[in-house]
């Protein structure tokens, strides 16, 4: 599978990387220099990331080269963006997927330390509970209530301050 | 739900700082989000503490020895059981918001009515068993408001021992009292950790005019940020000058007839800021 060689006219340099069930992605190598784990597999032309299947590693790829010509963000910026709640149409589009799909993205860009895709999962996660009540969000995410009822009753009436603020 | 781990399902509640009725419903859905959102969720319920939900919560961690500062006023203190966790463990900061707080649970349980009773007494005993719980329970404690209590030996004892504050207010109350001046001493001489001190509302010395000082210990770093900040009198300037020949790694502030300009204090090149006093006779 040939996903990766961006159109860019910059780009003139490849690398290859495999994925832990066997399937190579080659990618403009600028996207490995971008984000320190890719670049520290980089030890040659090709690199093997465990951990990441061929359909997650493709998504992930995607969207690095989506985003290959966005300004790096220095850490003081992180916090404000993770703030900001905002997500633009195309990330907002590529992660309609279905929602094993996004928790493999945000579970494969912690592990691979890509951190703009990291917020932008989790922050799509957070939109997702936004004004549902607990078991609402048990339900939309399939969670099971572990409480006992006299337990949630105490938890509850403990923080229902909070349910004002 | 694909099983994320803690540091993942904590980024997504990052997005939620401020909702706090999100972090609620995210706290009620399994005891493991619990665990994550209870540290945020109780971390700075800074406006809220003037909430009677909340003082509450905080009469109810009490251990036996806070309580007993409260039973010579036979409280009708609430009788559930206590908290699941030790959501005070978790709070930051701690401000004046507290002391509406305690007001407000009284005048809901109607102590402000009951003519026979002197609240001021019950309202300082609340007060100084809620901070004593605080300074108990709280490891990381770094801002405190204070209201007229430090002379109370177990919260100067307290105070004294604590290494997290890094900033504090005092509000003098009515009086001024020398002995809260030589507990704040005190305690700023012994603290490692307190950067900044606030007081309001204070009469230092004016009418006695003795001069009291307080010695920074030199760890503490303090910036300058506005003239307004300044202060001093003409027998500031000569107590710093004296006190500052003695020993130049240590910054003094000294307060009692709060008459002064700021120009005294520029020539002397001392940097002052961090003691704010309000309500002060100060000629600039």
């Amino acid at each position: 599978m040939d996903n990766g060689t961006s159109n860019s006219a910059s780009e003139n340099e490849t690398i290859t990387l495999k994925s832990c069930d066997g399937i190579e992605f080659h990618i403009d190598a600028r996207i490995a220099n971008r984000y320190t784990l890719l670049n520290n597999w980089n030890g040659g032309e090709s690199a093997c990331i465990p951990n990441v299947n061929g359909k997650v590693l493709e998504k992930v790829l995607e969207w690095c080269e989506h985003h290959i010509n966005d300004p790096q963000l220095n850490c003081g910026d992180d916090d404000s963006r993770r703030r900001n709640t905002i997500i633009e149409e195309w990330d907002e589009n590529f992660l309609s997927c279905d929602q094993d799909m996004l928790f493999e993205i945000i579970l494969a860009a912690n592990y691979l330390e890509i951190k703009p895709l990291l917020d932008l999962g989790c922050k799509t996660v957070a939109n997702m509970m936004k004004s549902k009540s607990p078991e609402e969000i048990r339900s939309a995410f399939n969670i099971d209530n572990d409480y006992t009822p006299e337990e949630e009753e105490q938890f509850r009436k403990e923080n229902e301050w909070a349910e004002d603020y | 739900m694909i099983n994320l781990p803690n540091e993942c399902i904590l980024k997504i509640f990052d997005n939620f700082k401020t909702d706090y009725k999100c972090l609620y419903s995210c706290l009620l859905v399994n005891r493991h989000w619990c665990r994550i959102t209870v540290p945020l969720l109780w971390r700075e319920p800074m406006n809220f503490l003037g909430d009677k939900r909340l003082i509450e919560v905080f009469l109810l961690t009490l251990n036996s020895e806070e309580q007993s500062l409260l039973s010579p006023f036979k409280l009708l203190l609430p009788n559930y059981s206590k908290p699941l966790l030790e959501y005070t463990s978790y709070i930051i900061s701690v401000n004046n918001h507290l002391y509406d707080g305690i007001e407000n649970w009284l005048r809901h349980e109607g102590y402000y009515d009951k003519k026979y009773v002197i609240v001021s007494d019950i309202e300082d005993a609340i007060k100084c068993s809620l901070i004593l719980m605080f300074l108990r329970t709280n490891k990381k404690l770094k801002y405190l408001s204070l209201n007229g209590i430090i002379c109370y030996k177990l919260i100067f004892e307290n105070l004294y021992k604590n290494d997290t504050i890094i900033s504090m207010d005092y509000h003098f109350n009515n009086d001024f009292k020398s002995s809260e001046i030589d507990a704040l001493i005190k305690i700023l001489s012994k603290s490692t950790t307190l950067t900044s001190l606030n007081l309001s509302n204070n009469q230092l010395g004016s009418d006695n005019g003795t001069g009291k000082e307080i010695v920074f210990h030199n760890q503490l770093r303090y910036k300058k940020e506005s003239k307004n900040n300044q202060f001093v009198s003409k027998n500031e300037t000569e107590y710093i000058n004296q006190f500052g020949s003695k020993d130049e790694t240590k910054e003094y502030i000294i307060f009692h007839d709060q008459v002064g300009s700021e120009n005294e204090l520029e020539k002397k090149d001392i940097d002052i800021n961090p003691l704010i006093l309000y309500n002060n006779r100060v000629d600039w």
